[in-house]
This record gives C-alpha cells, structure tokens and sequence, in this order.
C-alpha cells in the first residue's frame, strides 16, 4: 500500500467512529492580546 | 479595428459597449460572433499609464482600506491587467436575494472557464466527519484581457474598438438613449447606436450613472439607489494554528489532489481553501466564508513563537505539540479569509465635492462600514475550525484579537472586488437594472460588471460577471 493511501486509512479509522468522540467544548483563553481555541482537558 | 484618432461620426452601430474589461471584451466578442456592430469605448490606451490612472482618483469616507486609483485599471483588458485570477463561481444559495438564480448563469459556466483558460472544475467535497465545513475548489487563470483581445480586436471586421475614449456624457429623450458623448484624445465626439450597456467597473457603473441622474432628458427612473449597496469581500488573516500537516495532508489532498495552492505568501507551501456549509450559514445566521489554512514551511519558524505562548497557558499540550514538530508531524499555519459583505444601503458611492476629474466631473466618494454581521461571520467559522481541529485532536488555533475583542477596531483588508451599486432586482424602489440588466425605465441602457450582483458570496466575482454578460449577450442578440 502507498504511504499516502495507508495515512489515509489509518486517518478514516480513527476518524470513522465519529459517536465514540466526546464532542468538546471550545474554551478562549487569552494569552498576551490573542486567544487561543482550546478544549477543557489541555493542560 | 482600433480607431484612435478620425472617426465618422455618422456611423450608426448596434451596440455601443463603454469600457473594455473582462464585462466588455465578452460581450462585444459574442456580438461580433452574431455579426453585430459593435462600438468599443475604452477610456484608458492599450498600455498601463500613470496620466490615465489619476482619473480613477476618488475619495474614501469610513472603514473602505483601498484607494479608488489603485484598486482598478484605467486600460484595454481593464483591471485584469493585474488581477489574481482566482476563479470560482457563486455558491446557489448566494442567489437568494438576486431576481435570477444559479440555474439561470450555469449554463455559462463552460464558456465563461474557456474564456479565462481554466479547467470547469469547481468541486467541493465535505470535510471529513463535518456537517458544518466543506472543502471548495478555486482555479486560478493567468489570462489578462488585454493581453489576450488586442490583436483580435485591432483585426475584428465587426468591433470598433476606440481607445483613449471617455464617455463623458450619455444622451437621448424619453427613456431612450441615441448617443454617447465621449472624449476622444481631447476631442468631443457623439457616437450613435440603438443600444449603449455600461460595463466600466464596479465603482465607475454607479459613478456614470450618477452623473447622467439629474438630466431632464429623464433617460431612466428617478430616485433609484444608484450607487447604494456597496460592498467588497473583507479579507482579514484570523489567526495562526499548529497543524498535524501529515493528518491534514494525507487526507484532505486525496480527495482533491490538485488543489490549488491560492495563497502565495512567501512562506505558502499547501493551501486548503474551507467554507462553511449552506446548513451552517442559516443555522448560525452568518454570511458565506471561505478561509484559507495556509501551512508554513519548515524555514518559517513562527511556530516557535506560538509555541512558547502555548506554554505559559497550556504546558503539556505545548510540549507535545513541540515533539511533533521536532519530528516533522506538525507545523505553523495561518488562517487568511475573504468572505461575504452584504449589501447596505448606507455603504455607498456618491459624486464627490473634492475631487473633480481632468474632464472636470466629480470623481467617485466610497462611504463605507463594515456590520457586526461581518465581523460574528468570521469569529463563527474561526469558531467551528478550531472545534474540528480539537474534536479530531489534529491541531489548535491562536485566532486574533479583534474576533473577541468588542472594543477593538476591526480593520480588514478588501479583496479588491467592488460589488453593487446599480444592483439588479424586481422593481426600481430597490434596485437600478432588471434581471436583463437593463436600467429601470429605460428603453435601452444596460449595465454589465458586478456593479449588478445584489450579493456576492465569498467568490472571486470575474467569473461571475464573465458568466453574466455571456448571458446579457443572448438576450441582447434577440432583441437587436
Ligand atoms: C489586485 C487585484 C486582484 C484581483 N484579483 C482577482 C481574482 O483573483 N479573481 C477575480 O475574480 N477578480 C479579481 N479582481 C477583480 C477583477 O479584476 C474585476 O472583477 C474585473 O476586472 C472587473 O471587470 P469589469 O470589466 O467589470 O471592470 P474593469 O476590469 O475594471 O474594466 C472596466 C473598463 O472600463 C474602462 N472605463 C472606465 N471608465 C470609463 C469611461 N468613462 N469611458 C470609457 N471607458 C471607461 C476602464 O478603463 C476599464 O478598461 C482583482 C482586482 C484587483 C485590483
């Protein structure tokens, strides 16, 4: 199998189950003038 | 044939088109195709000249960041003598608010991809596991208008085309127009046909309307909104991002694998263009948008900075994201857009009283803000974006300041894509021409460009005006 084409298929089965994913939600944390688009769990 | 200094003045044509640009150059060449006499009028020489562009000199009041007499070209071919090319046609749902609707302009659009030298392939796919964001494609033509029509217009047997020619005046009685009063190399002439279609662009449309308004010859209906529902594409960049670029790369470029690489900034190496899909827009109230991810090269250490900013607030995520990128994984990003405005009555183009033209007319004044619309359309998406990157943990955005910041001016660039003005509708309390872009009360003007458009998406607006007056071109040979 190609690289490209074996990137592709691991992609599409972690990306497949999309139920499984807990949709997160975006949390803004301003950092010097900018803010960053985060989720809850980013340590 | 060029006609360039003598001139019968009682040669009667079909058509008379004012202004060669992409609007003009199309519509005389499919009425040539028809055997019809068409008279050309180009204000500007077959060259770029700095003495022609000071015509093009107006004024700005408000936001609008871009000079009139830089934004456009005063020349055979018009402003694609330095245009980007970029080409897409109108999404269907940017129809909502015109009289005609994407059906009625599709059948154009294979002509209209020959005309500008691009493949008709303008695909779009979902993003993947989205309901909300798709993935469009752009094709990017090199064809300049000038460069391309000259010698078939200097050898055409049915185009006079005039050049160094300023229509001054527009002439007639009773709703209908029979001559054009134009400055030819200093010298009035009246040029005389059955039909006059003005296609000089997306500030000058309105202007030359404007200028013909108060006449007692009452050529068309009074008190339209000449010059009313002005607007442009914003485009702004709207925040840097770290990227899994081989998750990014490997899936999205399969899909569409010559996608064009839009943006090229120093540092653009990939670029994918994103647009939120028709659901999204309605479901969040927003405007149509497209934003452009531009992945960084390796040279560009950016990402460094953004990094190092992490850290003070996310220190794991920071590390981590570090580690991907020592091993080639992920990379720095920017996030461009250009996106829809929609059309205002009080964004605007009126006569100047400051500037006055070497013919001695008021330039054009631009009055233009840009709504709170414009500005929650693109925190919106920037919004939906980083939400995917972190669903499918491939990436997070640093978006800019003046997306949350209410307080902070929001200054945007423009795409240089002046759109309305002389927009076309159903009836001349809010529009100025007819769905056959003919001028409310008029038997005979028409007006061309995208001066017409009631709304204009996000897409580049050439291919669309190319589409419309391959349309206008029909209807006109009918009615000759
Ligand atoms: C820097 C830049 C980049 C751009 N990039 C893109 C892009 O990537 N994709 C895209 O789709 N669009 C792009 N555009 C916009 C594009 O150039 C215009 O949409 C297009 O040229 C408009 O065509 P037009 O024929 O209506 O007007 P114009 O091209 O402006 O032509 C009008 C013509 O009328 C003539 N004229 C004006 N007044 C008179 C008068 N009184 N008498 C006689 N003649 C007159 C002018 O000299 C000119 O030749 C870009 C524009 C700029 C400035």
């Amino acid at each position: 199998m190609k690289k490209r084409n074996f990137i592709k298929v691991l992609f599409s089965i972690f990306i497949i189950p999309n139920f499984l994913f807990e949709k997160k939600k975006v949390i803004k944390r301003k950092y010097s003038k900018n803010y960053w688009l985060l989720s809850k769990n980013d340590k | 044939m060029i006609i360039k200094d003598s001139f019968l003045e009682e040669k009667y044509y079909d058509v008379i088109i004012v202004g060669a640009g992409p609007a003009g150059i199309t519509l005389a060449n499919k009425l040539e195709e028809k055997k019809f006499n068409v008279a050309l009028i180009e204000a500007g020489s077959e060259d770029f000249s700095a003495d022609s562009q000071e015509y093009y000199i107006g004024e700005n009041v408000g936001e609008f960041p871009q000079e009139t007499d830089v934004s456009r070209l005063r020349m055979f071919g018009g402003t694609t003598g330095h245009w980007g090319g970029s080409s897409r046609p109108l999404d269907a749902y940017d129809f909502n608010n015109w009289p005609i609707k994407k059906k009625n302009l599709d059948p154009y659009v294979e002509e209209a991809s020959k005309i500008i030298e691009v493949k008709n392939e303008f695909r779009e796919v979902p993003f993947p596991n989205s309901k909300n964001l798709k993935i469009i494609e752009f094709q990017v033509s090199r064809v300049r208008f000038g460069e391309k029509y000259f010698n078939d217009m200097k050898n055409s047997k049915y185009i006079d085309l005039f050049l160094n020619t300023n229509l001054l005046e527009i002439n007639g009685e009773n709703g209908k127009f029979n001559k054009a009063n134009c400055l030819m190399n200093g010298k009035k002439i009246n040029i005389s046909a059955k039909l006059l279609v003005i296609a000089t662009g997306g500030i000058e449309n309105s202007r030359i309307l404007l200028l013909n308004e108060r006449k007692e010859q009452k050529l068309f209906a009074t008190k339209m909104p000449i010059g009313e529902y002005w607007y442009e594409h914003p485009f702004s960049e709207l925040g840097k991002a770290i990227i899994n670029e081989k998750i990014i790369n490997s899936y999205l470029r399969t899909d569409l694998n010559h996608f064009v690489n839009m943006y090229h900034t120093g540092d653009a190496s990939v670029t994918y263009s994103i647009a939120p899909t028709e659901n999204f827009i309605k479901d969040n109230q927003i405007l149509n948008s497209c934003i452009w991810l531009v992945l960084h090269k390796r040279t560009n250490k950016g990402w460094k900075n953004l990094l190092k900013d992490l850290f003070c607030i996310a220190p794991e995520l920071s590390n981590n994201m570090l580690k991907l990128i020592d091993r080639k994984v992920s990379c720095g990003a920017t996030l461009y857009s250009s996106w829809e405005q929609e059309g205002q009555k009080n964004n605007k183009i009126v006569l100047s009283d400051k500037i006055i033209d070497k013919n001695g007319y008021p330039g054009p004044k631009i009055i233009y803000k840009k709504s709170n619309l414009v500005k929650r359309t693109a925190k919106v998406c920037v919004e939906e974006i980083g939400k995917y990157l972190i669903d499918y943990n491939i990436g997070r955005i640093r978006a800019n300041s003046f997306l949350f910041d209410d307080e902070e001016s929001f200054i945007s660039g423009a795409g240089w894509h002046h759109m309305g003005g002389t927009i076309m509708g159903d009836n001349p309390k809010n529009a100025v021409v007819d769905k056959n872009l003919k001028l409310f009360g008029s038997k005979n003007i028409y007006v061309a460009g995208s001066s017409v458009f009631p709304s204009g998406g996000h897409a580049n607006p050439t291919i669309t005006i190319i589409q419309l007056s391959l349309r206008l071109a029909e209807h006109l040979s009918k009615i000759i």
